[in-house]
C-alpha cells in the first residue's frame, strides 16, 4: 500500500521534471494506473541486450518486447528492435550474438526508448529479473529526458521464489534462470539471448506461473507488483 | 508502426512444421503469425467446450484430449497438431469438447482470422473443408502412368458366328492376316479360336472342316474391360498362361491384346523376370535371376504402380520361383505318383509380398501316400525347399513347410488338422489358423485345395466360438497410436525406436479381415479382394471396407517404400521404420490410418465380446 502511494508521489514529481513532453504524459498515465487480475491487465514483456552488466557504464544494444492482453500473448506486437550504440559489443557478442556492424545499422536510443514507451503506454512492464533491465532503461531516460522514470512491474523471477516460498521449496543456485524454470514448467525450447525471443519467453512464462499461482486462473497481480 | 522480418520469424518456423500450413511460404507464414494470441492451459483444464467451436488452435506444445458431450473420447492432439476448428471423427463430425491432457501452450486464431485464411489460399482452404477420410485417399493416390488396356489396341477385332465352319474360319482368319478371332453366339462373346488351336484341335486329330467353329474354340475366355490397366490384364494372362485376351466394353468386343502386344509396349517390364525364371532349367540357373530382383523390387515401387500390385507381381516372381522348382524336381524324380497340390500360406498367399521373406508352404496329397511314394514327395520338397532357401526364400522359423512331414499330407489329415484347430481353440491352434486360413494353391491339382478350403470354411462359419477365439487374437496386436505421443516427447534429437509397420498395422487389418472372410465364407486369400468379396456379399459395411482399404494401402505403401530404399542401400529390408524418416504429412495420415484401424478393431471387440 505504502509502496504504490510512494509510487504514484514519485510519478508526480517526476511527470513535472520531464523535459520530453510524451514521456511526461506517459509517466502521468502511470500514476493512474488501474491494475487487477492477469485477464484484465494489460502488460507488456521487455528484455534488453546489453554491452555489459554496469549500467552507467555499458549500453543497451537491442529491446525486444511482445504485449499481453486479457490473459493472452498478442504475437502481432512482437517488436525487435537494434539500437546503435556507442561502445563496442566487445566480449558481449559471445552472448547475444551481434556485432558491431549489426548494432551500428541499429537506431539512436533515443528513437528506440520513444518507440517502446509508445508501445508500454499504460501497460504494467514485465521482466524477467527486472533491477538490470529496468536499470538501464531508468539510466537512459535519465540523460534522455533529465528524469528516470518510474517504473511499475512484475517479474518472473519473484513470482517464482514467491511460489517456492508458498511451497517451502528450496531454491538453488541458477534454479531462476529463465531456460531452467522454462523447462521445469514444461515450455518450448527457444534459442535464448535474443531479446524479443526472451521476452516472448518470459512472456509465456507468466502465463504459466500464473495457472501455477492461481488455480482460478486469474491471478490478481497487485500482491506482486514492484516499484522502482 | 513499422515492423521486420526478425520480430515474428521464430514463430513463423514453427509454424512452417505444421500441416497444412508448411504450404504457404514465408510472407503467408510470417502474416500468418501475426494473427495468433498465445493462451496457456494447465493440464485438467477445458479448453473449450462452446459449439461452434471458437476458431483454430495450433498446440505449441502439450497435448489435447477431445471428448465428446458425454465425456466420450474422440481423439487426442499434440504438438504441432491442430483443433478448434470442424473435425470430422470417424468419418462424422462432431461437436466436441477440449481439455488439457497435458498443460498446454496454444497458439489461436480467432474465427473472423480462420475465416479469413481458408479464403485466401485455396490449398488451406481444401484442408479444412475435407475430412480424415478425403485426406487418407488422396495420400495414397498414386501416379497413374500405367497404360489402359485399350490404349493397346491396333484394329478392330475379327469376329466370327458361331455356327460358321472351321474351314470358312480359317479363311477369314488368312484374309484378314490375323492369328486369332473372336467367336460370337447370338451378339455375345463365346469363344475364342487361335492358329494353335486350328493346328491342335483340327489338324492333329483330324477333324473335318466343316464342323463348326463352337466345337473347337474354347469357349467363355476371359475378357478385360477397355479401362483394366495394363499389368492386371499381363498378371492375368501369365497365371492362367493365355496369349490372347478379348477387351471388352460391357459385351462388344472392342478387340484383342496379347502378351507380346504388352510385353513390347513396356519394354523393361518388371515381370520379363517371370519369363526367364520358365527358361532356367536348374537351380543354379535360376541364382543367376537372383541380382537382379533388387532392382526389380525398387522399379516396381518406384513406377509408383497401384500398391495392390506390388505385392501381386513380387508375389508372383515368388511363384515363378516356386512352380520352376517343382517342375524342375519332377523332371528329375519323374512324374508324380499320387495326385498333389503344392500349396502355400502367409504373405505369399495373400498375394502381398514386398520383399523375399521366408517360405511357408505344404503339399495336399490325394490320398495317403506308402513307400515310394513316400520318399518321392519326401525328394521332392527337400528340393523345392532346398532351392527356395538358395534363392533368399529362408526357411520358415515356425517349420511350416513341405519339408515337415506334418504339412505334407492327404486331404483328409489335411480336414482333420483344421477340423481339430477349430473344434478345440487352444492359443497354438488359433495361431496355426491365422496362418492356414491363408492358403492358395501354386502348382498341381489345385481342386484339393478348394475341397480343404471348402471344408475348413464352413466348419469355421458355422463355429462362432472359433471366430471368437480368431478375433481375440486379432485384438492382440494394437495399433501404436500411444507411439505417435511419445514420439512427441521424444523430439530432443534422442532416437524413436521406429514402428513396426507389419505388426502394428499390416497384421492387425489382414486379421480383422480374414475373420470377416470366414464370416462371408470367402476362399480368396488376398487381403484386398477378401475385402471386395465381404462387401460386395454384405459382410462388411461399404464405408468399413474403405477404410481398412485405405489404411492398408497407406501403410504398405510406407512400407514398401521404406524397403525398397533399404534394399538399394544393400541392406536387409525391415518393417521398421524410423518415425524421423517420414515427413509431418505423412505422420499425419499414418496417425489416420492407425485410427481408422483401431476403430474397426473397437467394432470386433463389440461384435464378438471380446473386451
Amino acid at each position: 500500500m505504502f509502496a504504490r502511494w510512494r509510487y504514484r508521489k514519485r510519478c508526480h514529481a517526476a511527470a513535472r521534471l520531464c523535459q520530453h513532453p510524451n514521456v511526461a504524459t506517459y509517466i502521468r498515465e502511470y500514476a493512474g494506473l488501474g491494475v487487477d487480475k492477469l485477464s484484465n491487465t494489460p502488460l507488456i514483456a521487455v528484455d534488453l541486450e546489453m554491452t555489459g552488466l554496469d549500467a552507467t557504464q555499458n549500453h543497451i544494444i537491442a529491446i525486444g518486447w511482445t504485449q499481453l492482453d486479457h490473459g493472452r500473448i498478442n504475437l502481432a506486437s512482437n517488436r525487435h528492435l537494434l539500437i546503435n550504440a556507442e561502445q563496442s559489443v566487445g566480449h558481449s557478442a559471445a552472448i547475444h550474438e551481434l556485432t558491431d556492424n549489426e548494432v551500428a545499422e541499429g537506431m539512436p536510443l533515443e528513437a528506440g526508448l520513444a518507440v517502446l514507451f509508445e508501445a508500454a503506454r499504460g501497460r504494467v512492464w514485465l521482466f524477467h529479473h527486472a533491477d538490470l533491465d529496468v536499470a538501464f532503461l531508468q539510466q537512459a531516460c535519465l540523460a534522455w529526458t533529465d528524469v528516470a522514470m518510474p517504473f511499475m512491474v512484475l517479474d518472473t523471477m519473484c513470482l517464482e521464489l514467491t511460489l517456492r516460498k508458498r511451497r517451502e521449496l528450496p531454491v538453488h543456485h541458477g534454479d531462476l534462470q529463465l531456460t531452467r524454470l522454462r523447462r521445469n514448467y514444461n515450455l518450448p525450447a527457444y534459442t535464448a539471448h535474443n531479446a524479443l525471443i526472451d521476452a516472448y519467453a518470459t512472456a509465456e512464462l507468466l502465463l504459466a506461473l500464473a495457472e501455477n499461482m492461481d488455480t482460478s486462473g486469474s491471478l490478481r497481480l497487485k500482491p506482486h507488483l514492484k516499484y522502482y | 508502426m513499422p515492423s521486420n522480418y526478425h520480430d515474428i520469424n521464430f514463430i513463423a518456423e514453427f509454424l512452417h512444421t505444421v500441416h497444412p500450413f508448411n504450404a504457404l511460404d514465408t510472407e503467408g507464414l510470417h502474416k500468418l503469425a501475426r494473427t495468433l494470441q498465445v493462451a496457456y492451459y494447465p493440464q485438467g483444464k477445458t479448453i473449450f467446450s462452446s459449439k461452434p467451436p471458437p476458431g483454430l488452435a495450433i498446440i505449441r506444445k502439450g497435448a489435447v484430449r477431445l471428448v465428446d458431450e458425454s465425456h466420450k473420447f474422440l481423439d487426442k492432439r499434440s504438438e504441432g497438431e491442430l483443433f478448434g476448428h470442424d473435425i470430422y471423427f470417424h468419418g462424422e463430425m462432431k461437436d466436441y469438447i477440449a481439455e488439457a491432457e497435458e498443460d498446454c501452450l496454444l497458439w489461436l486464431m480467432d474465427v473472423e482470422e480462420f475465416k479469413a485464411l481458408r479464403a485466401e489460399n485455396t490449398l488451406i482452404g481444401e484442408y479444412f473443408s475435407s475430412h480424415l477420410k478425403t485426406r487418407l485417399s488422396a495420400a495414397t493416390e498414386v501416379k497413374h502412368s500405367v497404360t489402359q488396356v485399350k490404349d493397346l489396341l491396333k484394329r478392330e477385332p475379327v469376329m466370327v458366328e458361331g455356327r460358321m465352319s472351321i474351314q470358312d474360319v480359317a479363311r477369314r482368319m488368312s484374309a484378314e492376316r490375323v492369328s486369332s478371332v473372336l467367336v460370337m453366339c447370338d451378339d455375345k462373346l463365346c469363344g475364342i479360336v487361335t492358329d494353335k488351336d486350328l493346328r491342335q484341335r483340327v489338324l492333329a486329330v483330324g477333324l473335318h472342316p466343316d464342323t463348326a467353329i463352337v466345337e473347337v474354340m474354347t469357349a467363355n475366355p476371359k475378357s478385360v474391360e477397355a479401362d483394366a490397366d495394363v499389368d492386371s490384364a499381363l498378371l492375368l494372362m501369365m497365371r492362367q498362361n493365355y496369349h490372347h485376351l478379348p477387351v471388352m466394353d460391357g459385351n462388344q468386343p472392342l478387340g484383342l491384346v496379347t502378351a507380346g502386344d504388352i510385353l513390347r509396349a513396356q519394354s523393361e517390364h518388371p515381370l520379363r523376370i517371370v519369363r526367364d525364371i520358365y527358361k532356367k532349367n536348374s537351380i543354379e540357373e535360376l541364382l543367376s535371376l537372383n541380382h537382379r530382383l533388387p532392382f526389380l523390387f525398387e522399379r516396381m515401387v518406384n513406377l509408383g504402380r497401384d500398391i495392390e500390385q506390388i505385392g501381386r507381381m513380387v508375389t508372383l516372381v515368388t511363384d515363378a520361383f516356386t512352380i520352376r522348382l517343382l517342375q524342375i524336381a519332377e523332371q528329375s524324380l519323374g512324374p508324380p505318383p499320387v495326385p498333389y497340390a503344392w500349396i502355400v500360406f502367409g504373405s505369399q498367399a495373400r498375394e502381398a509380398q514386398t520383399a523375399r521373406t521366408d517360405q511357408d508352404n505344404g503339399i495336399v496329397l490325394s490320398r495317403d501316400a506308402s513307400g515310394d511314394e513316400v520318399t518321392y514327395f519326401e525328394k521332392l520338397s527337400q528340393s523345392v525347399c532346398d532351392g527356395l532357401d538358395r534363392l533368399g526364400y529362408v526357411y520358415c522359423p515356425g517349420e511350416v513347410m513341405a519339408i515337415n512331414v506334418k504339412w505334407r499330407v492327404s486331404l483328409d489329415k489335411w480336414k482333420r488338422h483344421f477340423d481339430r484347430w477349430i473344434d478345440e481353440p487352444t492359443p497354438k491352434s488359433v495361431m496355426y489358423s491365422s496362418i492356414f486360413f491363408d492358403i492358395r494353391c501354386v502348382h498341381g491339382d489345385c481342386e484339393l485345395v478348394d475341397e480343404l478350403q471348402t471344408h475348413a470354411i464352413t466348419r469355421a462359419r458355422d463355429n462362432r466360438i472359433f471366430r471368437r477365439f480368431m478375433a481375440a487374437n486379432v485384438l492382440k496386436h494394437k495399433p501404436p497410436l500411444g507411439f505417435f505421443r511419445r514420439f512427441v516427447q521424444e523430439s530432443d534429437g534422442s532416437h524413436s525406436e521406429g514402428l513396426n509397420l507389419k505388426h502394428r498395422g499390416i497384421v492387425p487389418i489382414t486379421g480383422l479381415v480374414r475373420i470377416r472372410a470366414l464370416e462371408a465364407g470367402i476362399k480368396e486369400a488376398n487381403t484386398y479382394r477378401r475385402i471386395k468379396l465381404a462387401t460386395e456379399s454384405g459382410a462388411m459395411n461399404e464405408n468399413d471396407a474403405n477404410s481398412l482399404r485405405d489404411a492398408l494401402r497407406l501403410i504398405n505403401r510406407i512400407r514398401l517404400n521404406h524397403q525398397s530404399a533399404q534394399m538399394m542401400a544393400g541392406e536387409k529390408p525391415s518393417n521398421f521404420v524410423p518415425i524421423e524418416d517420414l515427413s509431418p504429412l505423412l505422420r499425419r495420415n499414418l496417425k489416420a490410418a492407425f485410427m481408422l484401424v483401431e476403430e474397426a478393431q473397437d467394432a470386433m471387440a463389440h461384435r464378438y465380446q471380446v473386451l
